[in-house]
C-alpha cells in the first residue's frame, strides 16, 4: 500500500469505504426486515386462506367437492402450507391435500370450532400453526377449513426472498463499487495532476536553481494588472511578465502578496493556491539564494580585505616608523643647515611626510577590527554632541546647519562614540561638497524620523546635502576602501562609516542627483 | 319495391355471412377458458387452410348449441357423439366427417366406480344406492353407465337418489368423501383415481370420443379442403396443444352402439 500512488490509493482506499458502507447497510437492512416481513407473511397467509376459502363459499353449499379441492389445492400452493382439511358441517373430510382422507370424520375438530364462531390460530408443534375457518353464511356455518402451516418455512421463504434482494443490492453494490472506483481514480487522477506538475518543477528546480524563474502562462488574464499593494508596477496574477515581476519581487511575494485581498479573492481551490505558492516560493528562494550569494561574496572579499589590511597594517607600522626616522631628518636639516635650498626642500620632505603619516593612521584604524560597546542611550543627543565639533566650521564656511530631530525616538542601543564617527565622515564628506557648489545657500541637514515599512518601525537618520551630487559611475564605489574623488583624500571615510553601520546591524542607502544634492539613510529597526 | 326489399335482405345476409367467415362451435366439457386457448390453435389452423376467417366459439350448454344450429350460424362443430345424435335427429343438415383421436384411440368407455372399502361388489347392489354422474349428457360418463344399468334391469326408479355431479372429478371425489355410493364417469378419469380410494364396480362398452359435425351446406369444394385439412393436420405444435393424436375418419358402425341412447335416457326420465 506505502508504494502505490496517491491515486491509486484513493481509488482503493474510496472503494473499500463503500463497499464497507454498503456492506453495512445491506446487512443491517436484512436484519432489520427479517422480524418485520416473518410478521408480514404470517398475515399475509392467514389473510390469503381467508381469500380462497370465502371465494368458494357457493361450493360448499352445493357440495362441489371438485372444486372445494380446487380451492384446497390453491391454498396448499403456498409453500409454508403443510396440510388443509376441509369438513362439512357433519364434521366429514370433504376436501383434503390427501384425498385419501376423504370421508374421514373428525368430530373433535367440529368441538373446537362450537367454542369459536370465528377464525382462530393453534400452535400444533413449535413451528406448525392451525389456523381453523368457519365457512360461515351469515351466523350459519356451510362447512370448516383447517389449514397447518409452518412457520420455518415461512421462515426459509422470507430468507430466500431477502437473499433475493441481498445478491441483487451487493451486484449494484458491485457496479457500484467499480464504478466508484473507476471515477475517483479519474477524479484523483484530474485532481493530482497539478501536484505531479508541481512535482516535476520542484525536481528541476533543484538542478536549475541557478536559471532565472519561468512561468509558462499567464494565470489570471481577465483580472486588473494593477498592484494593489504598490509593492510593484504590475500585478504578476494578471501579467504577461509574471516570471520577470516574481524573479523582482524576490521574498516580498511570499509576504505581501500572500496577504493580499486581491490575490485571496482571485484564486480559488487548494491546487490552484498551492501552485502560486509554489512559484511565490520559487521566487524567493531565488531571492535568497541570490542574497546570499552576494552575502557569500561580500564576505569572501572582506576576508580577502581583513587579510590584506592585517598584512597592510604591518607594513604601515613599518612605514610610520620610517616616516618618523625621515621626518626627524628633515628637522633636523630645515634647522641646522642654513642653506635656503635645504631647507626649502626639507619642509617638503616634512609636509609629504605628515600627509603620509596621517593617511597611515587613518588606515591603520580602518584596519581595526570594530567592536561596538553597545549601550541603551539618546540618539538625537548623541548626534547633538557628535556634531557640535564641527558647528564653527560650518558656520566659518557661511554654511547653514540644520538639526531636524525627532523628540519621540526611543533610546536605542549602540557605541556613542562609533556613531560619532559616522557623523563626523559625513558631515566632513558633506563639507567637501558644499565647497565645491556655487549655490548661494549650502545646507546640510541631519534629520532622525521614525516610520513604518512592510509591518516594521525603523529609526532613520538622514544626512542630507545640497551639494555637487555624486557622479552616477562612481555611485557604487564610494564605500570601497581607498577609493576617493578628492585630491587629498584618504578613501576610508565612508568605508568606515559603511562598517560601523554593518557592525550595529544596520543599513545604509544612498540618494543623490547631480548638482542637487546627497541624502544618506541609515536605518535602524526597531524590534 | 317488394324486389327491392328481397335485394337489400340478400344483400344483408350476404354481408353477414361475409363478416362472420367460417364458424366452429365447440361444446364445451371443462374450463370455457381452457378449452378455448386449445381449439384456438385448431381456428388459426382451418383459418390458414380454407383461406378465410375462422370464427371460434365456445358454447357451454347443449341447449345453446341447438339455437345456434337452428339459427343456420355454425358451420363446424365438435361435440360428444351424444349430442351429434340429438342435432341428427332434430334434422340439421350435418355429417361426421371425423372423430378425435387420443392416446391411440378414438374410443372410450365408461365406468361405474364405488369406494375401496364399499359392499356394493354387483351392478345390481346399487339399487337404493345415492348414484351421482360426471356429466348430465355425455356418452360415455352419462349414457354409457345408465346403458350398464339399463342392461342389468336398474331403472330410475331403482335409484331414487341419482344427480349429476358436472364433472367426472367430482363425481368421484363425492364417492371418495362418502356422499355417493357409486358414480358413472368415464373409464381415463377413474383410472387417475383409481389409488386413491376406489375401484371399478363395472366397465361399459366403448363408444367415440369427440365426433366433427360438419354442415352439408357448405360448398363442395370447401367442405372437400376441411376434410382433408382435418385428417392432414400434423403439426406437433397444433396437436399438442390440442390435446390429441389426430382427426380420423370414422369408421363404419361407429355409432351404432349409441343408436338407441335415447331408450336408455328415457329409463332415467329426470335426465332427459
Amino acid at each position: 500500500m506505502k508504494r502505490l500512488s496517491i491515486q491509486w490509493k484513493v481509488a482503493l482506499l474510496t472503494s473499500f469505504y463503500i463497499l464497507v458502507v454498503l456492506v453495512g447497510s445491506i446487512l443491517f437492512a436484512v436484519w432489520n426486515f427479517e422480524k418485520n416481513l416473518l410478521k408480514e407473511r404470517e398475515k399475509n397467509t392467514i389473510k390469503t386462506i381467508s381469500n380462497i376459502v370465502e371465494s368458494y363459499k357457493d361450493f360448499f353449499i352445493v357440495r362441489n367437492l371438485e372444486k372445494i379441492d380446487e380451492m384446497v389445492k390453491k391454498i396448499s400452493s403456498s409453500e409454508a402450507i403443510v396440510k388443509t382439511v376441509v369438513l362439512d358441517i357433519d364434521g366429514r373430510v370433504i376436501g383434503h391435500t390427501d384425498i385419501t382422507n376423504l370421508g374421514k370424520f373428525f368430530p373433535d375438530i367440529l368441538k373446537k370450532f362450537s367454542k369459536k364462531s370465528s377464525p382462530f390460530l393453534e400452535k400444533e408443534t413449535d413451528n406448525t400453526v392451525n389456523y381453523y375457518y368457519p365457512v360461515m353464511v351469515e351466523t350459519t356455518p356451510v362447512g370448516y377449513v383447517i389449514t397447518s402451516y409452518n412457520k420455518d418455512i415461512i421462515k426459509a421463504t422470507v430468507d430466500f426472498d431477502i437473499l433475493k434482494i441481498a445478491i441483487q443490492t451487493l451486484s449494484i453494490s458491485i457496479f457500484v463499487i467499480l464504478a466508484s472506483f473507476l471515477g475517483t481514480f479519474v477524479i484523483s487522477g484530474i485532481v493530482i495532476r497539478p501536484i505531479k506538475v508541481l512535482k516535476d518543477k520542484i525536481v528541476n528546480l533543484a538542478s536549475n536553481i541557478d536559471k532565472p524563474l519561468k512561468i509558462e502562462k499567464v494565470f489570471k488574464p481577465n483580472l486588473s494588472k494593477e498592484c494593489i499593494k504598490e509593492i510593484s508596477s504590475e500585478c504578476w496574477l494578471s501579467s504577461d511578465n509574471a516570471s520577470k515581476i516574481m524573479q523582482e519581487l524576490g521574498e516580498l511575494t511570499l509576504r505581501e502578496c500572500q496577504n493580499c485581498p486581491k490575490y485571496k479573492s482571485s484564486v480559488s481551490g487548494e491546487i490552484e493556491e498551492l501552485t502560486y505558492s509554489f512559484y511565490m516560493m520559487t521566487a524567493s528562494l531565488k531571492d535568497y539564494l541570490k542574497k546570499l550569494e552576494e552575502a557569500y561574496k561580500e564576505r569572501e572579499t572582506l576576508n580577502c580585505l581583513a587579510s590584506m589590511g592585517e598584512m597592510s597594517a604591518k607594513i604601515a607600522h613599518e612605514i610610520k616608523n620610517a616616516l618618523y626616522a625621515i621626518g626627524n631628518a628633515a628637522n633636523y636639516l630645515r634647522t641646522n643647515v642654513n642653506n635656503p635650498l635645504v631647507k626649502e626642500f626639507s619642509t617638503v620632505i616634512k609636509d609629504e611626510v605628515n600627509r603620509l603619516n596621517e593617511m597611515t593612521v587613518s588606515f591603520l584604524n580602518f584596519s581595526k577590527l570594530i567592536e561596538p560597546k553597545f549601550e541603551y542611550q539618546d540618539l538625537n543627543q548623541a548626534i547633538k554632541e557628535s556634531i557640535k565639533l564641527l558647528e564653527d566650521d560650518f558656520k566659518n564656511e557661511n554654511m547653514c546647519l540644520l538639526l531636524e530631530l525627532d523628540e519621540n525616538i526611543p533610546p536605542i542601543r549602540f557605541d556613542k562614540n562609533l556613531l560619532k564617527q559616522i557623523v563626523l565622515n559625513l558631515a566632513i564628506n558633506a563639507l567637501d561638497a558644499l565647497r565645491e557648489t556655487q549655490k548661494d545657500t549650502k545646507i546640510f541637514k541631519i534629520k532622525t524620523q521614525t516610520i513604518e515599512k512592510q509591518n516594521n518601525r525603523f529609526i532613520q537618520i538622514i544626512f542630507e546635502d545640497n551639494g555637487t551630487g555624486i557622479p552616477e559611475e562612481i555611485k557604487d564605489k564610494i564605500f570601497k576602501p581607498f577609493f576617493s574623488a578628492k585630491p587629498k583624500g584618504t578613501g576610508l571615510g565612508l568605508p568606515i562609516v559603511y562598517k560601523i553601520v554593518y557592525s550595529h546591524g544596520w543599513n545604509i542607502n544612498l540618494q543623490t542627483e547631480k548638482n542637487k544634492g546627497t541624502k544618506f539613510i541609515i536605518e535602524i529597526k526597531l524590534n | 319495391m317488394v324486389r327491392k326489399s328481397k335485394f337489400l335482405v340478400l344483400f344483408i345476409l350476404l354481408l353477414n355471412k361475409l363478416s362472420f367467415g367460417f364458424t366452429l362451435a365447440i361444446l364445451s366439457a371443462g374450463n370455457p377458458v381452457e378449452e378455448y386457448k386449445r381449439y384456438k390453435y385448431l381456428s388459426e389452423y382451418l383459418s390458414k387452410s380454407i383461406n378465410e376467417p375462422v370464427e371460434l366459439k365456445i358454447i357451454a350448454k347443449v341447449d345453446q348449441l341447438l339455437s345456434l344450429y337452428e339459427k343456420h350460424k355454425i358451420d363446424m362443430s365438435i361435440t360428444c357423439p351424444i349430442v351429434y345424435f340429438e342435432l341428427k335427429d332434430r334434422g340439421f343438415n350435418i355429417d361426421a366427417v371425423a372423430v378425435i383421436k387420443i392416446n391411440g384411440q378414438i374410443l372410450e368407455s365408461g365406468v361405474i366406480v364405488v369406494r375401496k372399502d364399499s359392499d356394493i361388489k354387483t351392478v345390481k347392489d346399487l339399487r337404493d344406492k345415492r348414484v351421482t354422474l360426471g356429466s348430465s349428457i355425455c356418452a360415455s360418463n352419462c349414457v354409457m353407465p345408465l346403458y350398464v344399468l339399463s342392461k342389468e334391469g336398474i331403472t330410475y326408479e331403482d335409484i331414487p337418489d341419482l344427480w349429476s355431479s358436472g364433472s367426472d372429478k367430482a363425481a368421484i371425489l363425492a364417492v371418495i368423501a362418502g356422499l355417493a355410493d357409486a358414480a358413472g364417469v368415464k373409464e381415463e378419469s377413474a383410472l387417475r383415481f383409481i389409488d386413491k380410494g376406489i375401484r371399478i364396480l363395472v366397465k361399459s362398452p366403448y363408444v367415440p370420443r369427440y365426433v366433427v359435425n360438419l354442415s352439408k351446406n357448405l360448398p363442395e369444394e370447401k367442405t372437400k379442403k376441411i376434410i382433408q385439412a382435418l385428417y392432414h393436420l400434423n403439426d406437433e405444435k397444433t396437436l399438442s396443444e390440442l390435446g390429441i393424436d389426430a382427426f380420423v375418419p370414422p369408421p363404419a358402425g361407429l355409432f351404432d352402439i349409441l343408436k338407441d341412447y335415447k331408450s336408455i335416457l328415457n329409463k332415467y326420465p329426470m335426465l332427459r
